[in-house]
């Protein structure tokens, strides 16, 4: 199995406070892995230890089996939640002090710039000031400015929040592009569930401590259900029909909400109570429903 | 040294292009100014001057005590304006941005510092010569060659001592809205302790014991000890009634313009020691600063 990076019992505490509690997790080379938790769950300490912007109070992480901060710096990039560059500099002053400080020459700092100037069509916009740019304009820019380094992992802490769901879908094409063309694996944060959906293996933080990780199908079969959606012709008949078969279900107005184990058992509830079906809809599990179990159940 | 010098160029741009900080810079010379105007200059006009010297020779005199003041005030001035710009770095966490990058920690500290003494000292020694120039063109007497040129050294070298002060007060500062407050206040007071808005004789007793501490005072003593003697060789004794009261007049003048060195509290200290001690000072001051910012650095 080939890992990019290993988090081995890594810990911090502030105080008395345990912000990140012995967490232990891979990323495998090539995946979009996505970390998911609620404020003040322990994600930004994480990143922030991973990034090296925080010292670890224990544990050990390795980029691609190194651990020294040089060596990790040298091979991430980082999108903040916030942008870091300068809005009084054009987006190529911008680019390229932050290059200057990987690339140790002009005319190498030149060479890179053209090649993410020309991937992620920064041309017409090179000399206006970062400040004037739009939202997600200013992604692209910081999505380049991470990328000059030629990173083996990238990784986006919010990428998208704040941004309306066009320019959210605009900054995702750019990642899933670079993905397939240049093979990076990436690390996301996110509070959008349809953005750790596409991922390959999600990891849920609550108070310090993973709470349950898989690929988006395991922790949907694992930690959510599916419901047939029925509004039936005759209320009564449908409610001794479920009381009978001993069905779970849930009111919700004139709709009934049954759960379902899977498409046989889908179609044989459909089969039993379609002449009693005036409308119905599958809905299936999702991932706000993992999150919300999973912490919702830390929570109690 | 291509990655410092990139943030150098950063740092020198980011500064220059925001109008405001650039206005505030100079916000102390334009007080100084009005000071100057509405009452400064005319108190510090020597009166009983007739026949023995001339208007333009009379202004020549007063330009020649507040011009020095005016340099030293600037540089407090321009690298409080451009210090802002750490404050910001670390407050909108923009500095995670070079952090997560191979740069070594040092030269982010380093790169603030330089081109913060870049600024200065450019910014300086353009207000010397320009000033040095004005005051020319209007009295028709010039400064020597000689003058600017030790003016313009001696600039270099406030230049060193005022930048590493206000970095390591920088240092100490933890937001822009803290930071604004003290660089006008601080700025300020300054101003007044070190006798570049008021002559020190004015004020009292104690607090010319107080400016003796000051890196400061002893800046602007030191500058007016380059530009006033060509202002004081103005004065021929031929034309006062006795040598006595040439030499009375001469020494009032001094004392009046602060041109008198005043060694540290009260004792007898030369300026060169008081100068070498200020560089001693500003380094170690740099070093202080530099721990302080690589601890908030690491959380």
């Amino acid at each position: 199995m080939d890992k990019i990076l290993e988090v081995s019992n890594l810990y911090k505490k502030y105080g008395d406070l345990i912000a990140v509690n012995d967490i232990s997790f891979y990323v495998k080379r090539g995946e979009l892995y996505a970390f998911l938790g609620q404020n003040g769950a322990g994600k930004s300490t994480t990143i922030r230890m991973i990034i090296t912007l925080l010292e670890k109070n224990g544990g050990i992480v390795k980029l691609d089996g190194h651990t020294e901060d040089a060596y990790i710096r040298q091979h991430i990039g980082v999108v903040f939640q916030e942008n870091v560059l300068d809005g009084l500099l054009t987006v190529k002053e911008n680019l390229y002090t932050r290059g200057a400080l990987y690339i140790d020459s002009k005319a190498g700092v030149t060479k890179r710039y053209n090649e993410l100037a020309q991937k992620l069509g920064l041309y017409e916009i090179e000399n206006q000031r970062f400040k004037t740019l739009s939202g997600g304009q200013k992604r692209r820019v910081e999505i380049a400015r991470a990328l000059f380094s030629n990173p083996k992992l990238l990784i986006l802490d919010e990428p998208t929040t704040g941004l309306d769901p066009e320019t959210r879908q605009v900054i995702w094409r750019v990642i899933e592009d670079l993905r397939k063309t240049e093979g990076i694996t990436v690390f996301l944060t996110t509070h959008y569930m349809e953005e750790a959906a596409n991922a390959d293996h999600i990891i849920i933080i609550h108070k310090g401590n993973i709470v349950v990780h898989g690929s988006p199908s395991e922790l949907k079969d694992k930690y959510s259900k599916d419901y047939f959606k029925v509004v039936p012709k005759d209320k009564q008949l449908l409610i001794d029909y479920l009381v009978n078969k001993k069905r779970v279900y849930e009111t919700v107005s004139n709709q009934y909400y049954i759960e379902i184990e899977g498409t046989t058992d889908t179609l044989d509830l459909i089969s039993d109570i379609k002449d009693n079906i005036k409308t119905f809809e599958v809905i299936k599990g999702t991932l706000d429903d993992v999150f919300v179990n999973v912490v919702g159940e830390q929570n109690v | 040294m291509y990655s410092t010098l990139s943030l150098i160029n950063r740092n020198i741009k980011t500064y220059l292009r925001d109008k405001t900080a650039v206005f505030f810079s100079f916000l102390s010379v334009i007080i100084l100014l009005t000071l100057y105007l509405l009452f400064l200059g005319n108190n510090l006009k020597p009166t009983g001057m007739d026949g023995i010297l001339t208007e333009s020779e009379l202004t020549f005199m007063v330009y020649a005590q507040l011009i020095p003041g005016l340099i030293v005030i600037n540089n407090v001035s321009i690298p409080l304006g451009n210090l802002g710009n750490i404050i910001n770095d670390f407050e909108y966490r923009q500095i995670d941005g070079f952090l997560v990058t191979p740069i070594k920690r040092y030269k982010v500290i380093l790169s603030y510092y330089l081109a913060s003494f870049i600024i200065t000292v450019v910014i300086t020694v353009l207000l010397v010569i320009f000033a040095f120039l004005l005051m020319g063109i209007a009295t028709g007497i010039h400064l020597t060659l000689d003058v600017y040129l030790k003016s313009i050294l001696l600039t270099v070298l406030f230049s060193f001592i005022s930048t590493a002060v206000m970095v390591f007060m920088t240092s100490l500062i933890r937001s822009v809205n803290a930071f604004g407050a003290v660089s006008g206040v601080f700025g300020t007071l300054i101003g007044f302790a070190s006798g570049i808005y008021m002559p020190l004789f004015i004020l009292p007793g104690f607090i010319s014991k107080v400016a003796s501490l000051l890196p400061f005072t002893h800046m602007n003593i030191l500058l007016k000890r380059m530009v006033l003697p060509q202002a004081f060789d103005l004065l021929d004794p031929s034309k006062f009634d006795t040598e006595a009261s040439y030499l009375s007049t001469l020494e009032e003048l001094k004392a009046t313009y602060g041109y008198n060195e005043i060694g540290i509290l009260g004792l007898d200290v030369p300026m060169i020691w008081v100068m070498v001690g200020c560089i001693v000072l500003s380094v170690g001051l740099l070093f202080v600063a530099g721990r302080i910012m690589s601890k908030r650095i690491k959380n």
